[in-house]
C-alpha cells in the first residue's frame, strides 16, 4: 500500500469525479420522473451541482489529513466511539450501495443479453474484475477506472448521436410543467443518487493534491457530469417520449432500443451493454476499495487485501441471496432518498466539528 | 494476493467454460411476423406466427443446412398458430410443436385483427412492450377480420413470405400517402399521452387462389398458406385502447399532412380518377404546425401545412408557357386539393369517430399546461367534438420538370 503516499495527479481527479456519482442514475435517472415530473430533465443537473458545496468542503476537511483518512479528525475530537460508529455506518452503506450496482446492472444485463445465462456468474465475473482493479491500490484502481469511464462515456455518446435524427421537440417540452415542490424533491433525489461521489470522496480525498487547481478539477468533473447527463437525458426523452422514458427502469437501454439508424440494425442496446458491465465493475470497485482502505488504516496496511477479498465475497454472498432487480432497484431508489444525502451531512458536520475541537485543544 | 489471484483463475477456468446462451443459428426458428385476433364470444386469443428455420431467410433459395442440409424449407417461411385465453399460453402452445427455438428478434411486423383491436388491445400492447425480445420498433398492423388470413398469404409472385412483404411495404407507404407507420413504442406513447389517440396502418389482403377452410383450424397448429397479395391502404383509429374505425387513403393523407408524416406521392386537381386531370404533382417536401389560441376563452387550433410539390403534368386548351401567373394558380388550386383532404380527416375524427387522432389535445397542453391539467383535460372529449379548427394549406410548385410549356390536350 506504499504506493498511497503518492498523490493523485490532477487531470485524473475529474473523471474519477464523474465516475464517482455515475452510476444507477442511467438506470433509475428515469424514477425521477415520477417524483419531479416533467421537470425532472432539469432537477438532475440541479441535484448534481447541489453537492458542489460537499466535494468543496470534503477537499477542504483533507488538508489536515494529507494521505490518512477523514475519519482520523474524530479520533482526538468528539471520540473514537463516534469514529467506529461513522466507520461501521460508511462500510456497511458501501457495501449496500455495491450490492444494489451489481443487482441492478447484472439483472439487466440478464434480461437483454444473457438470458439462459445464471446471474451469479454474470455478478462473480463482475466481482472478479471489480478485485483486481481495487485490489492493487488507490492509482492502480484510478487508472484503470479512468480508461474505462471515457470508453463508457464515448458509448453513450454513439447512442445519443445516432438517438439525435430520431429526436422530437414535443416528446421534452413543456419542461417546466411540474409544481415547485415536485421540482424540489426531484433535486433532492437526484443529489441522493449522485451522494454516491461524496461518499468516495469521504475515502479518496486525502489523497487529492491539496490545491486550489485540484479543487478547479473537481468542479470542472462535477459540473462536465452535470451537463453531460442534462443533455443525454434530454436527447432519450426526445426520442422516446416522456411517457414511456418514466415508465421504463432500464433508461438509456429503452432509449438505445428504439433507436434504428440503419434498416439492418434495429436498436443500439450493444452499446449500452459495454457502459452498463463498466458501471458496474466501476462502482464496486470504488466502494471496495473505500471500505478495504479504511478497515486497514485502522488495524494495518497488511490486511488491506485480505480484507477486500471477505468483502468481496460478502457482497457476492449477498447478491447471490438476493439476486433480483426490483431488490436493487428499490436498495438503490431508497438510499438515494432516504439516506445518502442525510449520511453525507451529517458525516461531514461531525468531522468539522471534530476539526473544530481538534484545533481549539491544539491552541489551548 | 498472486496465489489468490492464481486461485481465482483456475476456479473460473473450471467454472466458467462456456456459454450458458450459446445456441447454433440452426436452432433457431427466426419469427418474422405475428398475427393476433380474438373471439368476443369465447373469449379465446388466437395467434399466428410466421418463422423461418435458421439459414431460411426467405430470400428464395428454400433450403437450410438443417439435418445436414437435406431438408428443403418452404421459401415462403412457416406459419403455425394456436388458440388459447392470453398470448403467453398461446405462444407457448406454438412452441410445442415447433422442434427450434421460436427467436423474436428479427419480428417485423405485428397484425391484429379487427376484434382483438375492439377488446385486447391493452393486454397486446402490455405483452409486447414486456417481452424484452420484441424490439419496440417493430410495426404494427391492423386488418379487418381475422389477422390470420393476411399472415399466412405469402405474394403469389415471388413467394414471398407476408412478414417480409409487409415489411417492405413500409419502406415505401411515404410515396403512396396511404398509410404511415407505427412502431409499437409509437403506439403505447400515445396511449399514455393525454390529448392523443393512436391510429394504426390498416391492411387489406386479397387472396388470388380461394382455398377450402380446413375443417377446425383452431384445433391445427400448422396453418397452410394461400397465395395473395397485401396492400397498405389507410388507418385504423382508435379511441384509447379501443379500436373505432378506419380512416379511407384520402383522411389517412390529410391526418398525415397534419401529423408532419413524410409523403412523397402524385397529388391530382381537375377531373379527379380520370385521365383528363389537368395537372398532376409530386409532392417533395411538406411540413405542418398546429398552434393552439385562446380567443375570448374559446379556443382556436391553427393547423398551418406547408408542401412543396414539382409539376410532373399539365394539359391546356393551347400549348403556352407556363407563367408565373399560371404557377400561382397551380399552387392555388393544389393547396385547396390537399385542404380538401385535411378537413376530411378531421370531419371524420370529429363526428364519427370522437377521437384526437391529430394531437390537438396535447398541443394545447404543451402551450398552456396549467389550463389543460385544471380545466380542459377532463372535457377535452366533448370540447373536441365541436373544435374549431383552421386550415392553412401553403403549396408551392418549386419545379414545372423537364418542360416549361405546357401539352395542348389534343382536342
Amino acid at each position: 500500500m506504499d504506493v498511497e503516499d503518492k498523490m493523485l495527479a490532477l487531470q485524473t481527479i475529474p473523471t474519477v469525479a464523474l465516475a464517482s456519482m455515475a452510476g444507477p442514475g442511467i438506470i433509475i435517472g428515469a424514477y425521477l420522473g415520477k417524483i419531479a415530473g416533467r421537470s425532472f430533465s432539469l432537477a438532475i443537473p440541479a441535484g448534481i451541482i447541489l453537492l458542489l458545496p460537499l466535494f468543496l468542503w470534503c477537499l477542504s476537511l483533507s488538508k489536515n489529513y494529507s494521505g490518512k483518512s477523514l475519519f482520523n479528525s474524530f479520533e482526538k475530537g468528539i471520540g473514537s466511539i463516534f469514529m467506529y460508529f461513522f466507520i461501521f455506518t460508511y462500510i456497511v452503506i458501501n457495501l449496500i450501495l455495491s450490492v444494489s450496482y451489481l443487482l441492478i446492472f447484472s439483472e439487466t444485463v440478464k434480461t437483454f443479453f444473457l438470458e439462459n445465462t445464471p446471474i451469479w456468474a454474470i455478478i462473480l465475473v463482475s466481482m472478479i474484475v471489480s478485485l483486481f482493479i481495487a485490489a492493487d491500490g488507490f492509482h492502480i484502481m484510478l487508472r484503470a477506472v479512468s480508461l474505462l469511464t471515457y470508453s463508457a462515456v464515448i458509448s453513450f455518446m454513439v447512442i445519443h448521436a445516432f438517438g439525435l435524427p430520431e429526436f422530437k421537440m414535443e416528446n421534452i417540452t413543456p419542461i417546466f410543467d411540474s409544481t415547485w415542490i415536485q421540482f424540489l424533491k426531484g433535486t433532492l433525489f437526484s443529489a441522493g443518487l449522485s451522494c454516491e461521489g461524496v461518499i468516495f470522496y469521504i475515502a479518496v480525498s486525502p489523497m487529492l493534491p491539496k490545491t486550489k487547481k485540484a479543487a478547479v478539477y473537481v468542479v470542472i468533473g462535477i459540473v462536465g457530469w452535470a451537463i453531460y447527463f442534462f443533455i443525454g437525458n434530454l436527447i432519450s426523452v426526445g426520442v422516446v417520449g416522456f411517457e414511456i422514458y418514466v415508465s421504463d427502469p432500464h433508461g438509456a437501454l429503452s432509449v438505445a432500443r428504439n433507436i434504428h439508424p440503419f434498416a439492418f440494425i434495429s436498436g443500439l442496446e450493444i452499446f449500452t451493454l459495454y457502459p452498463f458491465v463498466v458501471a458496474a465493475i466501476v462502482k464496486t470497485s470504488f466502494y471496495l476499495y473505500s471500505s478495504a482502505s479504511i478497515i486497514s488504516e485502522r488495524f494495518g496496511r497488511k490486511i488491506y487485501q485480505p480484507v477486500i477479498i471477505i468483502l468481496a465475497l460478502l457482497v457476492f454472498a449477498a447478491c447471490a441471496y438476493l439476486e433480483d432487480f426490483n431488490n436493487g432497484f428499490i436498495i438503490s431508489t431508497f438510499l438515494a432518498q432516504y439516506v445518502l444525502l442525510p449520511f453525507c451531512m451529517i458525516t461531514l458536520f461531525s468531522m468539522w466539528l471534530s476539526d473544530r475541537f481538534n484545533m481549539r485543544s491544539a491552541e489551548k | 494476493m498472486k496465489r489468490f489471484i492464481l486461485v481465482l483463475l483456475l476456479t473460473c477456468i473450471s467454472l466458467l467454460t462456456g456459454c450458458w446462451d450459446y445456441i447454433e443459428y440452426n436452432n433457431l426458428s427466426q419469427v418474422y411476423a405475428l398475427a393476433i385476433d380474438y373471439d368476443p364470444i369465447t373469449h379465446l386469443v388466437s395467434l399466428s406466427e410466421q418463422h423461418f428455420e435458421g439459414g431460411a431467410d426467405g430470400s428464395g433459395s428454400g433450403s437450410s443446412s438443417k439435418d445436414s442440409g437435406t431438408k428443403e424449407l418452404p421459401p415462403k417461411g412457416l406459419v403455425h398458430s394456436a388458440t388459447d385465453y392470453t398470448i403467453s399460453d398461446t405462444l407457448d402452445r406454438i412452441q410445442q410443436s415447433v422442434s427450434n427455438k421460436l427467436f423474436f428478434g428479427y419480428l417485423k411486423v405485428i397484425i391484429i385483427g379487427e376484434d382483438a383491436a375492439k377488446h385486447i388491445t391493452r393486454d397486446i400492447i402490455e405483452f409486447l412492450s414486456r417481452t424484452p425480445a420484441i424490439k419496440p420498433t417493430t410495426y404494427l398492423i391492423i386488418t379487418e377480420g381475422k389477422a390470420k388470413e393476411s399472415i399466412r398469404t405469402y405474394d403469389s409472385e415471388s413467394l414471398v413470405p407476408a412478414g417480409k412483404i409487409l415489411a417492405l411495404l413500409f419502406d415505401t407507404v411515404k410515396y403512396t400517402g396511404s398509410s404511415f407507420k407505427v412502431s409499437i413504442n409509437d403506439f403505447k406513447l400515445l396511449l399514455l399521452r393525454e390529448g392523443h389517440e393512436p391510429v394504426i396502418p390498416r391492411l387489406i389482403t386479397t387472396v388470388t387462389k380461394e382455398k377450402k377452410e380446413q375443417e377446425n383450424p383452431d384445433e391445427k397448429i400448422f396453418v397452410d398458406q394461400q397465395a395473395g397479395h397485401h396492400k397498405l391502404l389507410g388507418m385504423g383509429v382508435f379511441k384509447k385502447d379501443k379500436f373505432v374505425g378506419w380512416l379511407n387513403p384520402e383522411e389517412t393523407e390529410g391526418l398525415a399532412l397534419i401529423k408532419n408524416e413524410e409523403i412523397r406521392n402524385f397529388q391530382s386537381i381537375g377531373e379527379n380518377n380520370s385521365a383528363n386531370n389537368n395537372a398532376i404533382f409530386m409532392l417533395t417536401d411538406n411540413s405542418s404546425k398546429i398552434k393552439p389560441e385562446l380567443k375570448n376563452e374559446k379556443l382556436v387550433m391553427n393547423v398551418s401545412i406547408e408542401a412543396k410539390a414539382v409539376l410532373k403534368k399539365y394539359f391546356t386548351e393551347k400549348a403556352q408557357l407556363i407563367t408565373p401567373e399560371i404557377t400561382e394558380m397551380l399552387e392555388s388550386e393544389l393547396s385547396e386539393s390537399l385542404k380538401a383532404k385535411v378537413l376530411a380527416a378531421i370531419k371524420k375524427a370529429q363526428k364519427e369517430f370522437d377521437s384526437d387522432i391529430f394531437g390537438f389535445g396535447f398541443e394545447f397542453f404543451r402551450k398552456y399546461p396549467s389550463i389543460w391539467n385544471n380545466e380542459y383535460q377532463q372535457k377535452w372529449n366533448k370540447i373536441f367534438q365541436d373544435l374549431e379548427v383552421q386550415v392553412d394549406v401553403k403549396a408551392k410548385v418549386i419545379n414545372t420538370g423537364t418542360n416549361i410549356e405546357s401539352l395542348d390536350s389534343g382536342d
